[in-house]
């Protein structure tokens, strides 16, 4: 070999046991480093760094607990008032007061909460559902199918929904939960059906749903094993965002007199009841309001930092 | 301490062209969930005005870390310029540089093309808005200056209608020519040094040649150097005048075209340049593979990286890094075969 | 000529020689092409011809290799011959038997037994979602259902180790994997399903040089161990050579030749080979000047609405009127090579130049 100049030949003498060549099954060139990660868990450890979504959570948490557990524990019968006890303040006896009628706030704001969180999230997974069964139907199927599948979609968008709301509570006369929720999730679907089509038309043309269909997989083991877990995902993040959209509808309607019906409450329809005397007692408008910003707030955040930690484009 | 001893020897001999480029002990981490990756561990290089330098590396070998770093364009965190690293161009410390310097030093002194034209193009911006906007930024031409000196450059990388192309989106170019764009934007400024990212490897080989040529002739032209990254010593044979081998963020081997091709003197260089595939190959003989994967870097590797997948591995090289040996001028290698104790092996290519 | 081209002169001679000499007519066709054409619609009337009226063979054994640039629709032309895309014309045997018309489920399953691919990039062709282990088994799991778990996960592990990877990397998720190992993914995910054909898709492109050698022996080993037959498709032409038997060059949707792999290195008759050729790197620090040697200027127009005559025409150094007329059909002009160019319809067309390349 060629002349060496430097340093080395300067080094340190070397045992001669040490120039030992080793055998080539020694060497493990491909071993695997890193602990083993599934990607479940990689968006859990993403989702933990972020602190607001973390709070945002625990916060939710608490507020779905109490919601179940203080209509059932309260001393106060939530449809019952004394009407020597109108409009009271705060107490050790009420803790938020007490409304028009002499019904304890406290008692009445978690009630309304079971009302307002079972539409947010029954309204959520229906649309889910349902989204993602039209959306996988119409982008798997595509052409003609998928064409017909999308302008329905575009009529069915074009209605109002309120004209929906009235309609239906005309026909079934009666203003309950279960028409709420199919009220508002007989167009509440679209947005599902549509985000889960265009994830599914980009992963129908990925190398590995070719590979599958040059396996032989068939169609519908090919959707439910590839397509619909890469787009679990999504489906996540949009039903996060959905069940704060399902709360402010209901609250809204409520607030227009056209949601639920007494005795049964929500805080829209609390909210309603508490601002005809907003100027004397605001007090009991604010509680109501609290809850609806608080919910909604802590499940954007919580969608926002579920997006983070579960969009693969942000995975390095 | 040998590290001085050599560079001090190397002052005292010729410089032949203006240095602008110094880098000394560059060292990058990224912090990961599973720990810190040392992504380039201790990097030397110094680049001359009008020279062509060429990393040469597999993937993850801290190649293209190394000038991003260079370019000051690593995302911190999770990425890291361990202290006492150094960057200097033309006397300054890049690593110290305020951001209102920084914004002239990436454009004017350094400009960059990346391996893939589609995704560094701004798919919403015409190709001569593209170029406008970085003259914008680092000239202080009007608007009037800017479309002509924009249609110049498009001309200058023979881009066939400059005008026709300047108002059109990357997505209707075609690879090559999406390349051309790229460097005429890097070239807008008139940069003194251009990194180039692999910036053929997207591209067919017919479309390939085109472009390094491209590349060299406006090299000869504006004077100006040229770090080429690439996994693939086949393309910078008859490009580069110096080649830096890396591995697992450490160099190799370093040394001119000629010394790497001819007398390279470490396993790894070896084994590169036994796997450019040949047209000449006679039938179906057995490619010479290097075996295995290269090691993760998250890994804390007391010796040799390049151990685990060397023909020639030996005790020692699993327990120290060996120190550099020159085999010449800018000519030196780290492998432990060139101990003098070390037994003596026939090297497999080269002349 | 340089001292080394003059050696590389020498050895090809010898090796040419050495070649042994099988009559085609001997060898058992696993694939044959006729006049196949795919092509896409793209707008009202407008068509994207990506396979354009392409008939060769495939013999059993064999490797054939497909090159061209991107665009040239030799990926285009491996999807349809495993009936992926349906063809618009032209038929394909499989073994003896139209796959252009077969349409029972029964007959397409046995096809998808016995015909794979490997995909060009191993970070999309993998599910993100699935361990290695469960990409592996899904293969097995369509075509060898009456296997017990404990059989198909033994057959797992000892297509791992088939393909160099042990056991270990089966419980890993794909993203946790280099490139190379993915691409051994791909391969045993293929070899599942025990084989005899597969079309390679640019398995190497994506790749290492240092790893592309790697895969490339891999194929070579498996090929010898469980004789199967490769379509390889690869924009490098000096890969495909390595790996290939017999070579077709496509260019813009067309067959412009097909010969052996020595003969496409030694005597490359259409201007386009002989273009690719020449485009290729040299490894040789000597030869700095050689990176004028750009022979082909331009690049490749669109396929959509190609005009009449020899689509290599506007770009093809040696073209002359008929050309630009009259469409070239492939056809024998030695044994085993074919070719599609005006050129050798008329020796006095052929120019000098182009004969004194030849390394014969």
């Amino acid at each position: 070999m060629a002349e060496k100049v430097a340093s080395m030949q300067n080094a340190a003498p070397v045992s001669p046991e040490k120039f030992a060549r080793i055998p080539q099954e020694d060497k493990s060139a491909d071993f695997m480093a890193r602990p083993k990660i599934t990607y479940w868990s990689d968006a859990w450890r993403r989702f933990k760094q972020n602190k607001l979504a973390l709070v945002s959570m625990a916060i939710l948490l608490v507020i779905v607990l109490m919601v179940i557990i203080v209509p059932i524990v309260s001393p106060h019968d939530f449809s019952k008032g004394n009407f020597r006890n109108k409009h009271a303040a705060a107490s050790a006896e009420h803790w938020f007061g007490t409304d028009q009628l002499g019904r304890d706030i406290f008692t009445r704001i978690f009630v309304g909460g079971r009302v307002s969180i079972a539409i947010g999230l029954v309204g959520a997974l229906i649309s889910a559902v349902v989204g993602t069964i039209y959306g996988a139907i119409s982008a798997f199927a595509g052409g003609r199918v998928d064409n017909l599948m999308m302008r329905i979609i575009e009529i069915l968008g074009s209605i109002p929904y309120l004209l929906l709301v009235i309609l239906i509570q005309v026909y079934f006369q009666e203003r309950s939960l279960g028409t709420m929720i199919l009220a508002l999730t007989i167009t509440g679907w679209l947005g599902s059906a549509r985000m889960v089509r265009g994830q599914l038309l980009s992963l129908k043309n990925q190398d590995f749903v070719l590979a599958a269909r040059t396996l032989g997989v068939s169609s519908w083991k090919t959707i439910t094993r590839h397509l619909i877990p890469n787009t679990l995902n999504i489906i996540i993040i949009q039903i996060t965002f959905d069940i704060p959209g399902y709360i402010f509808s209901e609250a809204f309607l409520s607030y227009l007199g056209i949601g639920i019906e007494s005795p049964m409450t929500s805080w829209g329809a609390m909210a309603s009841a508490a601002q005809q005397k907003f100027l004397f007692y605001p007090m009991e408008l604010f509680y109501p309001s609290l809850m609806i910003a608080l919910t909604m707030l802590t499940f954007v955040l919580m969608g926002d930092g579920l997006r983070d930690a579960l969009d693969p484009r942000l995975r390095e | 301490m040998e590290k001085q001893a050599t560079m001090t020897e190397e002052n005292k001999t010729q410089v032949p062209a203006e240095r602008v480029l110094t880098v000394e002990n560059l060292r990058v981490s990224f912090h990961t969930y599973a720990g810190e990756v040392k992504a380039v561990r201790g990097v030397d290089f110094k680049l001359d005005a009008g020279e062509t330098l060429a990393f040469v590396g597999e993937s993850g070998c801290g190649k293209t870390v190394t000038a991003k770093a260079v370019m000051r364009l690593l995302p911190v965190p999770p990425a890291e310029i361990l202290p006492g690293s150094v960057v200097n161009y033309k006397g300054e410390d890049v690593l110290s540089m305020d951001k209102k310097r920084l914004r002239r030093y990436k454009g004017e002194d350094i400009g960059m093309i990346f391996q893939d034209a589609m995704t560094s193009l701004n798919p919403t911006m015409t190709c001569g808005k593209q170029i406008m906007e970085s003259l914008k930024i680092h000239t202080d031409l009007d608007a009037e200056g800017r479309k002509a000196r924009a249609i110049e450059l498009l001309d200058a990388v023979e881009i066939p209608e400059p005008e026709k192309r300047f108002k059109q989106y990357p997505h209707e170019l075609s690879g090559g020519m999406r390349q051309r764009v790229m460097i005429a934007i890097a070239l807008a400024c008139e940069p003194t040094i251009m990194i180039a990212d692999e910036p053929t490897t997207a591209l067919d080989v017919t479309i390939q040649a085109q472009i390094m040529k491209l590349l060299k002739e406006l090299q000869l032209k504006e004077h100006t150097s040229i770090i080429l990254v690439t996994h693939d010593l086949g393309v910078v044979a008859n490009f580069a005048d110096r080649i830096q081998v890396m591995y697992a963020g450490q160099v190799m081997e370093t040394g001119s075209t000629e010394d790497i091709f001819k007398n390279p003197q470490h396993p790894y260089t070896w084994a590169l340049l036994r796997s450019i595939p040949r047209l000449d190959s006679k039938e179906k003989e057995d490619l010479y593979s290097l075996g295995g994967t290269p090691p993760d870097l998250i890994l804390p590797l007391a010796g040799c990286p390049f151990t685990d997948r060397c023909d020639y591995a030996m005790q020692i090289c699993k327990e120290a890094m060996p120190a550099k040996t020159e085999h010449g001028d800018h000519h030196c290698s780290y492998c432990w075969l060139h101990h003098p104790d070390a037994p003596k092996v026939e090297r497999p290519v080269g002349d | 000529m340089s001292n080394m081209q003059q050696d590389i002169n020498n050895t090809q001679v010898a090796a040419a020689n050495k070649e042994t000499k099988v009559q085609p007519e001997d060898r058992k066709v696993m694939v044959e092409v006729e006049n196949l054409s795919t092509y896409f619609k793209v707008g009202r009337r407008q068509f994207l011809k990506a396979v354009d009226n392409v008939s060769f063979k495939i013999f059993k054994g064999e490797t054939f290799g497909l090159v061209g640039e991107s665009g040239c629709g030799k990926t285009t032309a491996g999807r349809t011959i495993l009936r992926l895309y349906e063809p618009t014309g032209g038929k394909i045997y499989y073994d003896g038997k139209d796959m252009s018309q077969v349409s029972s489920k029964a007959e397409m399953k046995a096809f998808r037994k016995s015909a794979q691919m490997i995909f060009q990039d191993p970070y999309a062709s993998l599910d993100p979602r699935m361990t290695v282990d469960d990409i592996i088994f899904e293969g097995l799991d369509v075509h060898f259902p009456h296997l017990s778990d404990k059989e198909k996960h033994d057959r797992i592990s000892q297509l791992l180790m088939k393909v160099g990877l042990n056991s270990e990397h089966g419980a890993r998720f794909p993203h946790e994997l280099s490139g190379g190992q993915r691409q051994r993914i791909g391969i045993a995910r293929a070899l599942a399903v025990e084989p005899d054909f597969i079309v390679c898709d640019e398995p190497i492109s994506a790749l290492d040089v240092s790893i592309q050698a790697q895969i490339v022996n891999l194929l070579t080993k498996l090929q010898e161990e469980m004789d199967i037959t490769y379509l390889f498709i690869s924009h490098d032409l000096s890969m495909v050579k390595h790996i290939s038997d017999r070579i077709g060059v496509m260019y813009l949707g067309s067959l412009a030749e097909v010969t052996t792999n020595q003969r496409l290195y030694s005597k490359p008759m259409h201007p386009y080979t002989q273009a690719l050729i020449s485009a290729i790197p040299i490894p040789d620090p000597d030869l700095k000047g050689s990176l004028g040697r750009v022979v082909l200027e331009g690049e490749v127009p669109s396929p959509i609405n190609t005009p009449p005559g020899c689509k290599f025409a506007g770009r093809c150094s040696y073209c002359f009127d008929r050309c630009r007329k009259e469409t070239p059909e492939l056809q024998q002009v030695d044994e085993d090579h074919y070719v599609a160019c005006h050129l050798y319809d008329d020796p006095e067309h052929l120019p000098a130049e182009l004969v004194a390349s030849w390394r014969e």
